[in-house]
C-alpha cells in the first residue's frame, strides 16, 4: 500500500502538510518578538544582527522541514490475523525519492486506534528503509489505512510538522482472544460435563476431502492428492461429534465497554472449542455460522465477531431443539433473548464480565 | 548524553560571558562568580554528579539578593546589573545541567547575555563571538533535536550540520540587510558609551590636548576621492574668546540651521572641482562634525545641520553616536570671511596679558627685514618664529607660582603642544592687529593601504589659527612637525577588518538600504525605494508593531493548534475538553469508554453516548462521512456545552 506523503485528499478536512511549535519554539518565537522590538527601540544594529539570526533559524526550521519531508514515499504492509490488543507486526518501508538530500529524523506515526510507531534517524537519497514495527490494534473492526503521518522536528527543535500519508485499504481486526478458564470457570469445571473432552476413537476412516486451512498437515493423503492435484486430507469419524451452540446477544446492548467484553469472550469460547475438536455453531441477532470446525470455521466466526454491532431485532431462526451444548452469552439479565436460559448449559452476562 | 552536546553547551555559556566580558563595561568584583563557569562545567564533561538543589536553590536567592544590592549601590544601573546576573546565573546552572530544559535554559541565557553585550560593545571582537554563538547554537539545536528523539546519533549528520551552519549565516546576512531599519529610543536610554574628546566643545582649558595627544584611540575613518595627498586638515570647532586660561566659542547661540537640498544639506554654494570624504565618525561626545577645509556640503543619515558664522558645523542632539557621512570639500587654505561683522570680536586680548603680548610681538617683528610689514607676512613672520624658536613636547610640567600657561610658555618653558602654539600665535596676530581664531580639529592621518582610506586617531587632535589677511581667513599652523610611528602591516589590517565590521554591521543605515535597492534595480530599470521618511510615523509604528506582533503569534499558534486533526478527531476532542473542563480526570490515553463513564459520573445524559457511538463509526467504523453527519456532531457539542452550563 504504497503512498506519495504529499497526495492530496483526506477524510474530515485533514491537513495534508501540518506544522506546530514545540514549546521550544514558542518560546524562541517570543523572544524573537521581544528581540525585534527591542532592535526597533535602539536601533542597534547588533540587536538587528542577533534579531536577523533568529528570525533565519525560524526560516531555515520552516524551509528544511519541508524539503526534509518532501519526497518521501510511505509503504505499509500488515500481517495477518490481527487480534485486538495483540500484537502484531507491520512491515513499514519509507522511501526517500530525492536525489541528493538525504531525510533525517523521520518518525511514523500510527493512526489513532493503533498504538506503535518507528522512528528512521537517516533515509540517504534514492534509498528504502525498511522496518518491522509491532503494533497494537486497540480495537476490532475494519481499519482503513486512511491517517498513517510520517513526522519530522529536523533540523531543530523549534517546529514539528507531519504529512497526513493516506494508505488506501483496510484491515480486518478480530477481538481479542483471552484464556477463558479465568474468566468463565464453569468450562473448566468438571461439574459441566458436556464441555470435557471426550474419548472417543477417532481413529475409524470416515472419507477424503479438499485440505482446509487449519487442517493438520499429517492427515494430508498423498496418494489422492497426486492424482486430483490438490491437497487432500483424511478424515476419521469422532465417536460422537462434539457440538456447541454460542448465542450472542448483540440485541440493543447497553454498554458499549461490556459489549466489548462480550464480544472478546464470544470470539475466546469459540476457538477455545474450535482448538478441542467440537463442531460450534454461533448465533448472533441477523447473522448464523452453522457448525462447523477447524481453524477456517474460526475466522468465519471471528469474522462476523469483527464487525458485529447492537441490532435492533432478533431475527435468527434457532429451532427448540438444541444441538449439542449451548453457551448463551446475554447483554444483561433482563435482555429480551432470557427465552434461551432453559436450554443453554451456561449463560454468562455481559455486564458481569 | 553525547560529549559533544556537553561541550557545545559549555562554549554557548562562555561565548555568552565572554560578550559581556569584552565590552568593558562589566564590574570585575560583580562579574567574579563567572569563574564558577570553570569547575561547573569541569566536573559537568568529566561527568560529575551535579550539585545538590537545595545548594542550586540557596545560590540563586543569595544571588537575586546580590542583584538588589549592584542595582542600588555597586553598579547603579539596572542594565549593567542584569549583565552581571546572567553571568552569577550561567556559574550556578553550570552546576545544575540535569534535564535537557537545562540545556536550553542555557541557550537562552548565553542570547540573552549576547543582546546586552550588544548594548555594551561594537567592537569587532562582539562579531567574532556573534559567529561562534550562531554556529554552535545551529549544531546544538541539532543535536538537542536528536537528544529529543531519544536517539543516539551513529548517523552522519556532520556534513548536515556544516550545511545548515552556512544557511543560517546566509540567510541571516541577507535579512540583516533586508530588514527596514528604523530606529528611536523611545524607552530606555543607549549603553553605548561615548568617546570622550576635549576640545570640542564651548569652553576648552589650555594644556587640555595633553591628554589626547597621547591616546591612539580611532576618532575617524576616510575613505578620499581623489585621493590627494597631505597635510590634511580636518576642521572642527572654531574659538575666538580667550580668558587667559581657557578659550571659548561666543559663537554658540548664532547657530542656524543649514538647508537641504534632496537628501544633501548645502553648507554654501560652489561650482568647482571638489573633493568627497566619506567619514565614519566613532561616537565621540560631541555635536561636531568634521571636514576637509572648505565644506560645500553634507550627506548622511540625519536631519538637521547647524552652521556657525564661523562654518563649524554641528548636529543638534547627535550625542554619542557613531555616524556616517560624506562631505565634498574644496580643498583651500583661505575662504571668504562670512562672518565680517564680527570681528571685533577676534582681536581680544585679555588686559593682564595685552601689554607683554603686545611687548613681545613689536619685539619679535622689529627684526624682521622688509618694512613695512603687510599682514600677511606679519602673519607668516610670526609663524616661522614659534616653529623655529620653540619646541615640541607633550610633557610640560604646570607652571609653578601661578604664572599664566600662556606666559610660561612664551617667556620660560619654550616648549609645548599645538594648544600652546596656536594660543600664541593667535594672540601676537590680534596683538598685531589681525583678527585670528583658533580652530580645534584633527590633522594628518595614517593611510591604510589594505582598505584605501586614512585612520584619524585621538592623538591627530589638533589646533591651528585662521587669520583675516586681505579679507580672506587663512589658515596657519605654527606647530612644528612631529614624527609619527606608523603602525605595522598586522595592525593596519586587523582595522581594516574593523572598518569593515563598523561601515558594514555597525553603522549598516536606511541610507545603505537605499543605495542597495538603487544599484539592484539600476540593470533592471526597476522602480527605485521611495523617498520615504519612517520617522514621520513612529508613533504609530511603536503602537502597532507590538500589536500586531503579538497577534501575528497568536493567530499562528491558534491556527497551527487547532487544525491539526481532521473533523471527527476534532470533534471528539472537544467533547474531551468539555467533559476534562468540568473537573473529570482525562488523560491523554483514555478512551472514549472512560470519557463517557467520568461525564456519566458527572451527570451527563444520553447525547454523550450517542456523540461517541457516532463517532465510533465515523473513526473506526469506516462509514462515510456525510453533510448532515457535520451537523448532528455540531449539534450535539452544543446540547453537551448547554447540559453543562
Amino acid at each position: 500500500m504504497p503512498c506519495p506523503p504529499l497526495a492530496k485528499g483526506g477524510e474530515g478536512g485533514f491537513e495534508v502538510f501540518q506544522m506546530k511549535p514545540s514549546r521550544e519554539g514558542k518560546r524562541f518565537l517570543l523572544a524573537t518578538a521581544l528581540i525585534a522590538v527591542a532592535a526597533l527601540n535602539t536601533g542597534n544594529n547588533l540587536i538587528y544582527l542577533i534579531f536577523s539570526m533568529m528570525l533565519s533559524i525560524l526560516v531555515l526550521s520552516i524551509l528544511i522541514i519541508r524539503i526534509n519531508m518532501n519526497g518521501l514515499e510511505f509503504r505499509v504492509h500488515q500481517s495477518h490475523p490481527v487480534f485486538a490488543n495483540s500484537p502484531a507486526n507491520m512491515n513499514i518501508t519509507v522511501s526517500n525519492r530525492k536525489r541528493l538530500i538525504p531525510s533525517y529524523s523521520i518518525k511514523v506515526l500510527m493512526p489513532e486506534g493503533i498504538k506503535g510507531g518507528t522512528y528512521f534517524p537517516k533515509i540517504s537519497g534514492l534509498s528504502d528503509e525498511l522496518k518491522s514495527v509491532p503494533v497494537v490494534y486497540e480495537r476490532r473492526g475494519i481499519y482503513r489505512y486512511g491517517d498513517f503521518f510520517i513526522g519530522s522536528g529536523f533540523p531543530f527543535i523549534l517546529f514539528s510538522a507531519r504529512i497526513l500519508c493516506q494508505v488506501k485499504g483496510k484491515v480486518i481486526v478480530y477481538p481479542e482472544i483471552k484464556e477463558i478458564d479465568e474468566i468463565v470457570p464453569e468450562i473448566a469445571s468438571e461439574r459441566y460435563e458436556p464441555f470435557l473432552p471426550r474419548i472417543g476413537k477417532g481413529d475409524e476412516f470416515s472419507m477424503i476431502r479438499e485440505f482446509r486451512y487449519g487442517d493438520d498437515w499429517r492427515r494430508i493423503h498423498w496418494k489422492a492428492s497426486a492424482k486430483t492435484a490438490k491437497f487432500m486430507v483424511m478424515e476419521y469419524a469422532a465417536e460422537e461429534p462434539k457440538r456447541l451452540t454460542i448465542i450472542f446477544d448483540n440485541l440493543m446492548p447497553h454498554d458499549t465497554e461490556s459489549f466489548e467484553k462480550a464480544v472478546s469472550l464470544a470470539a475466546s469460547i469459540s476457538d477455545r472449542f474450535l482448538n478441542e475438536g467440537f463442531f460450534v455453531r454461533f448465533l448472533t441477532c441477523k447473522k448464523v455460522i452453522p457448525f462447523g470446525s477447524g481453524k477456517e470455521h474460526l475466522f468465519k466466526i471471528l469474522d462476523v465477531l469483527a464487525v458485529v454491532e447492537g441490532q435492533d431485532s432478533w431475527e435468527c431462526p434457532l429451532s427448540d431443539v438444541p444441538e449439542g451444548s449451548t453457551i448463551l452469552i446475554l447483554d444483561s439479565e433482563g435482555s429480551p433473548l432470557n427465552r434461551f436460559i432453559p436450554f443453554s448449559d451456561i449463560v454468562i452476562y455481559a455486564t458481569a464480565l | 548524553m553525547p560529549q559533544l552536546y556537553r561541550i557545545l553547551t559549555a562554549v554557548l555559556a562562555f561565548t555568552g560571558c565572554v560578550s559581556l566580558v569584552i565590552s568593558g563595561e562589566i564590574n570585575p568584583l560583580m562579574s567574579l562568580t563567572g569563574i564558577g563557569l570553570f569547575p561547573g562545567y569541569y566536573r559537568f564533561l568529566k561527568g560529575m554528579p551535579q550539585a545538590p538543589r537545595w545548594a542550586i536553590g540557596g545560590f540563586s536567592v543569595l544571588t537575586l539578593l546580590l542583584f538588589f544590592f549592584d542595582t542600588l549601590i555597586v553598579s547603579n544601573d539596572y542594565f549593567l546589573s542584569v549583565a552581571h546576573l546572567t553571568i552569577t546565573f550561567q556559574a550556578i546552572k553550570s552546576f545544575d545541567l540535569r534535564e535537557p530544559w537545562d540545556h536550553l535554559q542555557v541557550y537562552f541565557m548565553a542570547l540573552l547575555q549576547l543582546i546586552i553585550a550588544s548594548e555594551l560593545t561594537q567592537s569587532i571582537a562582539f562579531g567574532v563571538i556573534f559567529i561562534l554563538f550562531l554556529i554552535t547554537l545551529v549544531t546544538a539545536m541539532v543535536l538537542a533535536h536528536f537528544m529529543k528523539e531519544g536517539t543516539i546519533l551513529r548517523i552522519g549528520i556532520r556534513k548536515a550540520v556544516v550545511y545548515i551552519s552556512l544557511l543560517t549565516l546566509l540567510i541571516t546576512v541577507t535579512l540583516f540587510v533586508s530588514i527596514p531599519r528604523v530606529s528611536g529610543c523611545v524607552w530606555g536610554k543607549s549603553h553605548i558609551k561615548g568617546i570622550k574628546s576635549i576640545g570640542f566643545s564651548e569652553k576648552v582649558n589650555l594644556g587640555s590636548f595633553s591628554e589626547l595627544k597621547l591616546d591612539p584611540t580611532i576618532i575617524m575613518r576616510i575613505e578620499l576621492n581623489p585621493m590627494i595627498p597631505g597635510p590634511y586638515y580636518w576642521r572642527g570647532m572654531t574659538l575666538d574668546y580667550f580668558d587667559g586660561t581657557s578659550w571659548n566659542s561666543t559663537l554658540m547661540n548664532l547657530r542656524r540651521s543649514v538647508r537641504r537640498i534632496d537628501e544633501e544639506f548645502v553648507v554654501q554654494p560652489f561650482s568647482g572641482s571638489v573633493i568627497t570624504q566619506k567619514i565614519m565618525l566613532e561616537p565621540i561626545v560631541s555635536d561636531v562634525i568634521f571636514g576637509l577645509d572648505r565644506i560645500i556640503s553634507v550627506k548622511g543619515d540625519f536631519i538637521r545641520l547647524e552652521k556657525n558664522p564661523a562654518s563649524s558645523l554641528f548636529i543638534p542632539k547627535k550625542g554619542a553616536r557613531r555616524l556616517q557621512y560624506i562631505v565634498r570639500s574644496e580643498i583651500v587654505t583661505t575662504t571668504q570671511s562670512t562672518d565680517l561683522g564680527i570681528w571685533k570680536r577676534y582681536l581680544n586680548i585679555p588686559d593682564f596679558l595685552r601689554d607683554k603680548i603686545n611687548a613681545f610681538t613689536d619685539n619679535m617683528l622689529r627684526y624682521e627685514r622688509i618694512k613695512p610689514l603687510s599682514d600677511l607676512q606679519k602673519a607668516n613672520a610670526i609663524e616661522r618664529y614659534l616653529k623655529k624658536n620653540y619646541r615640541y613636547s607633550l610633557d610640560i610640567k604646570p607652571p609653578k607660582d601661578n604664572i599664566n600657561p600662556l606666559l610660561y610658555f612664551l617667556f620660560e618653558s619654550k616648549a609645548g603642544y599645538c594648544e600652546h602654539y596656536a594660543t600664541a600665535m593667535t594672540m601676537m596676530l590680534r596683538s598685531a592687529g589681525i583678527p585670528s581664531r583658533v580652530v580645534t580639529g584633527f590633522s594628518g592621518g595614517e593611510l591604510n593601504e589594505y582598505g584605501g582610506y586614512i585612520i584619524v586617531r585621538q592623538s591627530n587632535a589638533h589646533s591651528w589659527v585662521e587669520a583675516v589677511i586681505d579679507g580672506r581667513w587663512r589658515r596657519f599652523d605654527p606647530t612644528p612637525p612631529v614624527l609619527i610611528e606608523r603602525p605595522s602591516v598586522l595592525a593596519l589590517y586587523i582595522d581594516m577588518l574593523r572598518m569593515k565590521w563598523e561601515r558594514y554591521v555597525v553603522a549598516f543605515s536606511l541610507s545603505d538600504q537605499k543605495m542597495m535597492v538603487k544599484t539592484i534595480s539600476t540593470p533592471f530599470r526597476l522602480p527605485l525605494m521611495p523617498d520615504f521618511s519612517l520617522r514621520k510615523f513612529y508613533g504609530i509604528i511603536y503602537v502597532l508593531l507590538p500589536i500586531s506582533g503579538i497577534a501575528l503569534i497568536v493567530f499562528l499558534l491558534k491556527h497551527l493548534r487547532f487544525r491539526r486533526y481532521g473533523f471527527v478527531t476534532a470533534q471528539y476532542l472537544k467533547l474531551r475538553n468539555i467533559v476534562k473542563n468540568k473537573g473529570a480526570e482525562i488523560t491523554p490515553s483514555s478512551t472514549p469508554s472512560e470519557v463517557k463513564k467520568e461525564a456519566v459520573n458527572l451527570g451527563m445524559d444520553d447525547r454523550v453516548e450517542d456523540f461517541l457511538k457516532l463517532y465510533e463509526k465515523h473513526r473506526f467504523g469506516g462509514k462515510e462521512m456525510r453533510g448532515e453527519d457535520k451537523i448532528r456532531y455540531r449539534n450535539l457539542i452544543k446540547e453537551i456545552k448547554k447540559q453543562f452550563k
